[in-house]
């Protein structure tokens, strides 16, 4: 159950809040306003006994025998005394203008608000209830019913008169009545009956059920849902009943409406009050037990149960006085209101609405949900405003000391409002936490007062360098003062003069300001790989002429590459000069120069000779062989100053002296292979013969002439010169292999011929088959020569007509005469082209 | 059925809880007595007519009260609009006797500026074995306050239409002298034959002047 205070209860200490611990997790579906002004002061001297609720004002009855008009504030507007002693019941009609009061004292009174005039009548015994026709004001409507012992229905005539009619008697004091539409529901010390005014008849008799309850301790509530739907509680039972209209086939001589129980069902405490709210109920409960506070539910009723839905204590004034009797529920349809009407105080309960419910979040400090539900429905809150929730998160969350979701949370809820941003950034300062809010901070389109950022950024050159570092890599440099940081961070270099961290970032402040001189100077003491990138992007080409040697100590590659690219900016001359004492620099440069264009750097390639034989000699034979613009006299002296051989008998056959390159091969390298291999690029006789002749006393030369010359020179050559007697390793082995050799090629030939020859004889064949093909002359085909058609009009005149094989037709006297031997004809078309013949006559005659 | 009374006199019914108030008022009322009954709470009030004299019939309005303590506060508003009331207690229960001081001193204080006539009545006398207050003492103190003493039984019926009677005569005695006044807004006394000042629709009232009780 949740407990409810009222906002009295700071204000007033009237309140104790004995159960304030009892921390509900479960929102209030009501929330309960006192109803103050005139009518505290009423109830201090009086006591309420009754009210009545119209949808623009109440009528409250008292103890002490008065009738309160009052406004929904609770100002009394209108005051009678009708009674000394108790007010029972107030009845209004629906229009709010007719009024029916009765009192303990058996007074019964009816009359228009606005006219007095109306009905004045004492009883001898308590009247209890009275209950207006609710169209009353209409002249045909003015009827009311009113209940001590009996049930009266009075009814005013033609002649004004009031003519009275008992409705029902005898079984004890009236002690509810509720008129709705045309159905009268009253209930008394047994049961509660509906008359139905349409059919004059009663339809029915609901008993009651707690027959051991005192009915003057526990009233019958009584309420109607809507015209056909009665509510009654009475003790601890609750009983909604629907009237139905009776099956025609059923009717006989019954009434022709009856009523179902269509819910039925006991409640823990004694009921007071009932009110509908769309399906649920609203009930007001008497908790007997030590006189508890009055319980206010909202239940959803089921056929034979029901389920609570919420449940609230609510603590009335002096509750510790009240019997269930002094309690009534009053509600009011438009609105969904609910007063709950107790000797000494009245209180209203309302739905909650949106406002209410982020009131409650925010109690229980669930922040997040009420910042979500007041974004949701922000136009719907009128008491909150959700940049105020926001910065009341904020604040939780810096109690509980989440800065970092704190500052997080600055970015939402701030947005784009300055002074906000600024008041925040000063508490962080002030709770030492400027770090946590230093990522969040607006950087965009919104910016703070630069003295904010560089308030920042000092407080973390304090105490992390590396922070520092970030945030100036991060935020735009517009952001903050940027000679101010400079000078900042100068000071804390002289401190710490080689720190890498400081030194990069101030290069990074010195690029901001566009003073890369400053930059690249630092960045190149630092060998900071930023450097190219740097330069590359301000176009620092000027500025680096003369650094070219430190960069390229630093980082060969990237310089070379940066160098090469910008050449346009750095010319190959200025480079060269620059690492003209640092040949070996010089080599990595020109070598990729080389290697990117042949011919930029030519006039280099003589000097490179010189750095590929120092600083790179795998290189330096490609370079030979590629190059077309090195002096071979020059390359030549170079490496036969180093003794590269390899490179010598390159050059050498380059300058066409083979027979030198070939002796050195043989002389220095003592390679036959490679003697072989040169001299068969060569391919020149004379070369084999010096190679043959310098070859003959060394036997493993000969060896390998002989596993390799049978296809380039005759080894009968060869072998004949093989001197007497030398011992020649692997002599035979090589002589079967030339066999060998010699042995595989005669077969190929041999296999060749069979295949050529077959290959003809098919081909042949082929030919001859087509030739034999027959070939049609008609009057589509023209002769070639003449090219009317060759088939004459008239066809009984002898012609003769020459087809031949390429399908080319003329007549015959089209053609040069065939001379004296016939066959000898050629196609005239095809033998210009010089496709020749290849064909013979067909020749047609008729 | 017209009933024609001459004055409607509103009496109360004072003392302690259990002396047996409701039961005196609906053996007078109703002629009845319950064995067992639920105890009275805040008022409820009966009237009946006497004849005091042939032809001369007084309504009388009798309010029974809550003699339990925490119903009092409702109850006071009661008493300034009484003209008599029967002070009560139960022969067989001294403490009721003794705290009849009280109860007239309460409704003394309340009745300001009118006056009740009381009357003192010893109940329960059918239980005579079980008495702790003598007759003798209960009309000295009845004689100290100028009251009259009567002892009633609502069980045997003993003393209980000579109570109300008596009481009626004395109030009817004291209005017929003009000691007791009929005035605005005060409903102690009543004429039957003067309309109610409070009705302001003379036409409206006329002729529904009835008890339907």
């Amino acid at each position: 159950s949740v407990f409810l205070f009222f906002q009295e209860r700071q204000q007033s200490g009237e309140f104790t809040d004995e159960s304030e611990e009892e921390d509900s997790e479960e929102e209030p579906k009501l929330k309960y306003e006192r109803l103050s002004n005139g009518v505290s002061e009423i109830l201090q001297s009086d006591a309420a006994s009754c009210m009545t609720v119209h949808d623009k004002f109440l009528a409250l009855g008292t103890h002490f025998g008065k009738v309160f008009l009052l406004d929904i504030q609770g100002n009394a507007t209108q005051k009678y005394d009708v009674s000394s002693v108790k007010i029972n019941q107030i009845s209004l009609d629906e229009s709010g203008e007719n009024v029916g009061i009765c009192s303990e004292d058996g007074k019964v009174q009816v009359f228009g608000l606005y006219t007095r005039e109306g009905f004045h009548e004492s009883f001898d015994c308590p009247v209890k209830v009275v209950a207006l026709h609710p169209q009353f004001s209409r002249s045909n409507y003015k009827q009311f019913v009113t209940g001590g012992n009996k049930l009266l229905l009075y009814e005013r005539n033609w002649l004004n008169r009031w003519k009275m009619q008992v409705l029902h008697e005898g079984e004890g004091t009236i002690t509810n009545v509720k008129w709705r539409a045309n159905l009268i529901a009253w209930a008394n010390n047994l049961g509660v009956k509906i008359y139905d005014f349409s059919t004059k008849q009663r339809i029915t008799n609901v008993l009651r059920d707690n027959v051991s309850l005192r009915p003057d301790m526990y009233p019958c509530s009584l309420c109607w849902k809507d015209d056909t739907t009665l509510i009654i509680g009475w003790g601890t039972s609750i009983k909604i009943c629907a009237v139905k209209e009776r099956n025609p086939t059923e009717m006989r001589d019954l009434p022709n409406r009856y009523v179902e129980i269509v819910s039925a069902f006991e409640t823990e405490f004694f009921i007071c009050g009932l009110a509908p709210l769309a399906d649920q109920l609203v009930t007001l409960f008497f908790d007997e037990e030590d006189r508890a506070r009055p319980r206010l539910d909202i239940i959803q009723p089921l056929p034979e149960s029901c389920e609570e839905i919420s449940s609230d204590a609510l603590s009335v004034r002096f509750y510790q006085d009240n019997e269930c009797r002094d309690y009534r529920l009053e509600h009011s349809e438009g609105e969904s209101l609910f007063y709950i009407i107790s000797p000494k105080d009245i209180v209203v309960a309302k739905e909650r609405d949106q406002d209410d419910h982020i009131d409650w979040l925010l109690e229980k400090k669930k922040y997040e949900e009420a910042l979500m539900a007041a974004e949701i429905s922000f136009k719907n809150i009128k008491r909150h405003d959700v940049q105020k929730i926001g910065m009341a998160y904020i604040n939780h969350l810096v109690e509980n000391r989440d800065y970092d979701a704190a500052a997080r949370k600055c970015q939402k809820v701030l947005g784009k409002n300055m002074e906000l941003w600024e008041n925040e950034v000063y508490r962080f300062k002030t709770i030492g936490q400027l770090k946590a809010i230093s990522q969040y901070l607006p950087r965009g389109d919104l910016r703070l007062r630069p003295a904010i950022y560089e308030m920042i950024l000092h407080d973390f050159l304090k105490t992390d360098y590396e922070g520092f570092a970030t945030l100036i890599r991060e935020w735009p440099g517009e952001l903050y003062n940027n000679m101010a940081i400079v000078q900042a961070v100068n000071d804390h270099l002289k401190k710490d003069p080689t720190n890498s961290t400081l030194l990069t970032t101030l290069a990074e402040l010195y690029t901001y300001d566009q003073r890369y001189d400053r930059a690249l100077e630092i960045y190149l003491r630092l060998r900071h790989k930023d450097v190219y990138q740097l330069i590359h992007r301000h176009n620092l080409f000027s500025s680096i002429e003369d650094k070219i040697v430190l960069l390229m100590e630093f980082d060969k590659e990237k310089a070379v590459d940066m160098l090469l690219d910008n050449e346009d900016k750095i010319s190959i001359d200025k480079v060269v000069v620059e690492l003209d004492r640092r040949p070996e620099l010089l080599h990595v440069y020109l070598h990729k120069l080389f290697k990117r264009d042949h011919h930029k750097g030519q006039k280099y390639h003589e000097r490179q000779i010189g750095l590929y034989a120092e600083y790179d000699r795998p290189n330096l034979l490609p370079f030979l062989r590629d190059s077309t613009h090195c002096p071979l006299e020059k390359a030549l002296e170079i490496c036969q100053q180093r003794n590269f051989v390899e490179e010598t008998v390159f050059l050498l056959s380059r300058m066409g002296n083979c027979r030198r390159a070939l002796q050195m091969i043989m002389e220095e390298l003592e390679d036959v292979d490679k003697a072989i291999e040169f001299a068969k690029e060569q391919d020149d006789g004379e070369l084999w013969e010096d190679l043959i002749s310098y070859s003959i006393d060394k036997p493993p030369f000969i060896t390998g002439l002989l596993n390799n010359i049978g296809t380039h020179v005759d080894p009968i050559l060869l072998i004949k010169r093989i001197k007497e007697g030398m011992e020649i390793p692997n002599l035979r082995d090589s002589l079967v292999k030339i066999l060998h050799d010699y042995n595989l090629q005669i077969l190929l030939r041999e296999g060749c011929k069979k295949i050529l020859v077959a290959d003809s004889l098919s081909l042949l064949k082929k030919m001859h088959r087509t030739q034999m093909r027959g070939v049609r002359v008609d009057e589509g085909n023209i002769c070639e020569s003449c090219h009317s058609t060759i088939l004459p009009s008239d066809m009984a005149q002898p012609f003769s007509v020459v087809v031949f094989h390429c399908r080319h037709m003329f007549h015959k006297e089209c053609l040069p005469s065939s001379g004296t031997i016939p066959g000898l004809q050629f196609c005239n078309i095809c033998s210009a082209k010089r496709r020749g013949p290849g064909s013979g006559i067909l020749e047609m005659k008729k | 059925m017209e009933t024609i009374w001459l004055y409607q006199f509103r009496l109360i019914v004072i003392g302690d809880s259990t002396v047996g108030k409701s039961c005196l008022i609906r053996r007078f009322t109703e002629g009845r007595f319950a064995q067992v009954s639920d105890p009275t709470v805040g008022v409820d009030f009966f009237s009946r007519l006497v004849e005091i004299e042939p032809g001369k019939r007084i309504k009388l309005q009798i309010w029974d009260t809550a003699g339990q303590e925490r119903f009092r506060s409702i109850t006071r508003a009661y008493y300034r609009n009484s003209v008599g009331g029967l002070l009560l207690f139960d022969i067989t229960n001294r403490r009721s006797f003794q705290n009849v001081h009280n109860w007239l001193e309460e409704a003394r204080s309340h009745v300001q500026p009118h006056s009740i006539v009381f009357l003192l009545v010893g109940h329960k006398c059918d239980l005579e074995a079980q008495r702790q207050v003598t007759q003798h003492e209960a009309e000295k103190l009845a004689g100290a306050y100028g009251m009259r003493y009567v002892e009633t039984s609502a069980r045997d019926a003993i003393n209980v239409e000579k109570a109300f009677v008596d009481l009626t005569r004395e109030i009817f005695e004291l209005v017929r002298s003009g000691d007791i006044q009929i005035q605005d807004g005060w409903e102690g006394v009543k004429s039957g034959f003067v309309p109610n000042m409070v009705h302001s629709s003379e036409e409206v009232t006329k002729g529904s002047r009835q008890c339907f009780c």
